[in-house]
């Protein structure tokens, strides 16, 4: 079986216009969820609330930078609560982001209140209610029309991230503002000391500084962008977070291949459509169409291509996306398969993320893919991810 | 690309080069060149705005061999600072790896401020510091000398280098962390 990247264009329901009429979607998409969750109506409407709440803020302590230890406590002296990973050494969710009750809202007398932000500013702190915000009803429902409310809970969001991105240990590089799904390709791609490691689309850098805290700024990470912009943002973080493993390379990441080098592990995590990412931008609810999505796998598969010819044989291949969509995930990954017989899927240590699909939209695809692994929000309280290990034989 | 205009985006600092860096580094410590060695690695030239020059360590150096494109090369190791003409300024990334690598093990002393809580703040927001603004006062304060700031934690958080005008003297901010927000990155 070999893919072909054309557009499926589903046949609407009437229960998915109703829910995306509701909920504020395309209805190409609701109608798509249904086939993802086997027709399960309480569970598409599980997933489409979880899309009505912002994901936790998290982020990665940098032990590159700081002692573990003295960045927590420095964060916890803060008023901020910090709840850590169960799987990801020094990631911390963040279940309040307040300040101590003592100095919100008076002006600030103890030095340890000085030494707290950059810019806060008591007086805006003081309007500000704390919590993860919701839009969601009485009976937990969300509405379309309450858009004026998702933006005033997205500026607020805005300001949370502010906030906890100019503090003076932020500015030393001490913490990196992090999702905590987009941790898990890093952690499992499980790069070692000695390892010569590609990131394929890296900036704007938060997981290559990821990578080169595991290796402990020792081997030797390519990091790859080709958008000069945001390359900018690459360097500056990597330079602020105390990376010193790693060159920064304009190029494009299909055309890796072409050069001489043959890295042990490659991180690729693709540029996709963000269907992932729904709860925190609700724009892409209604941003993109079927055509954009398979575009995007052409992208992806492409870049995918080039990963495999440019690893070393025996060496392995992290594929990621921030998106659900299976054509951006299992698809690209079934394709690789098809046209590779040097590549096979490894297996993580993952109890937590839900296996890949194997059947969806009427494909058959590998069972092999049962080894990747998908988080939901509904679930896993986490944007919406995907991510699996190849390896080249 | 041909060789010669490869070599002209991305190489090795040559003599000319090292020596206007060994000068630099003397007006801040004269210790820092002899510490810095071959341990840390070489010291390499990309041209943009500035002639940059960044310290690569010696496990970096292998793979930096293997890229055909050299212009594509952005940044690479440690960004130790630029050569404006013929003068040597440190990066912060430099100040820092000095800081860490040399002065904290006592491989070399160097001149530090610790500032007052308001006085990191205001460096922070990219300032000129005031005596007032250190604690303690060091006790000579010579005109053009670098010195490294620490806040009150005693973590690095940039350099400055001291001015005097009018009886007044001031520690005025050469580069710190502030940097890249003020930046917007």
């Amino acid at each position: 079986m070999s893919f072909e990247f054309k557009t499926i264009q589903p046949e609407i329901s009437d229960k998915a216009k109703e829910l995306a009429q509701k909920y504020g979607y395309r209805p190409y998409m609701i109608e798509r969820y249904f086939s993802m969750f086997k027709s399960n109506l309480e569970e598409v409407r599980e997933f489409l609330d979880a899309n009505e709440q912002f994901s936790p803020l998290t982020l990665r302590i940098n032990t590159l930078k700081t002692d573990p230890q003295a960045a927590f406590e420095a964060l916890i002296s803060k008023g901020y609560r910090l709840k850590p990973s169960e799987h990801i050494p020094y990631a911390y969710s963040i279940e309040h982001d307040v300040i101590n009750e003592k100095t919100a809202y008076t002006k600030p007398k103890s030095p340890e209140y000085e030494m707290q932000g950059f810019e806060r500013d008591p007086t805006t702190l003081k309007n500000i209610e704390w919590g993860r915000p919701s839009y969601l009803d009485e009976n937990g429902k969300a509405e379309s029309e309450k858009r004026d409310e998702t933006k005033s809970t997205h500026i607020l969001r805005g300001k949370q991230i502010a906030t906890l991105g100019s503090t003076h240990e932020y500015l030393l590089g001490h913490y990196y503002i992090q999702d905590l799904a987009s941790m898990y390709p890093v952690f499992y791609l499980n790069p070692q000391k000695t390892n010569f490691v590609l990131d394929m689309a890296a900036a704007p850098g938060g997981k290559t500084s990821h990578l080169a805290q595991i290796m402990e700024n020792q081997g030797h990470i390519f990091a790859m962008d080709n958008n000069k912009k945001r390359i900018k943002s690459l360097v500056y973080n990597l330079r602020r977070c105390g990376v010193n493993n790693t060159t920064v390379l304009l190029m494009d990441a299909n055309s890796s291949y072409k050069q001489s080098f043959n890295p042990d592990k490659i991180l690729l995590d693709a540029p996709c459509t963000g269907e992932g990412l729904i709860r925190d931008d609700p724009s892409r609810k209604t941003s993109k169409t079927l055509s954009e999505i398979t575009g995007m796998m052409r992208k992806q598969y492409s870049m995918l291509q080039s990963a495999i010819k440019t690893v070393k044989s025996g060496g392995e291949i992290m594929y990621s996306t921030c998106s659900i969509a299976p054509e951006e995930n299992e698809f690209v990954v079934q394709k690789a398969l098809d046209s590779h017989s040097n590549i096979e899927i490894a297996s993580i240590d993952d109890d937590w993320g839900l296996p890949g699909y194997i059947n969806v939209f009427g494909m058959d695809l590998s069972e092999d893919l049962l080894k990747a692994r998908r988080l939901f929000p509904h679930i896993h309280n986490t944007i919406g991810f995907f991510y699996c290990l190849l390896r080249k034989i | 690309m041909s060789s010669k205009q490869q070599h002209e985006v991305f190489h090795l600092a040559t003599k000319k080069q090292l020596q206007h860096i060994k000068d630099g580094l003397h007006r801040i410590s004269s210790q820092i060149w002899t510490c810095l060695g071959e341990e840390s690695g070489n010291l390499y030239i990309r041209y943009d705005q500035y002639v940059e020059i960044f310290l690569v360590p010696k496990q970096l150096e292998r793979h930096l061999r293997l890229i055909r494109d050299l212009k594509s090369i952005q940044h690479t190791g440690i960004y130790f600072g630029f050569l404006k003409g013929t003068e040597f300024q440190l990066s912060l990334e430099g100040a820092e790896y000095i800081f860490n690598t040399f002065f904290k093990t006592n491989k070399l002393r160097l001149k530090t401020v610790t500032t007052t809580i308001d006085g990191a703040k205001s460096f922070l927001y990219g300032n000129t510091l005031q005596t007032t603004d250190l604690s303690p006062s060091p006790e000579s304060l010579n005109r053009k000398d670098v010195f490294f700031v620490l806040n009150p934690k005693s973590q690095f958080i940039g350099i400055g280098y001291v001015y005097k005008r009018d009886n007044r003297t001031e520690l005025r901010n050469l580069v710190d962390y502030g940097y890249y927000i003020r930046r917007g990155y």
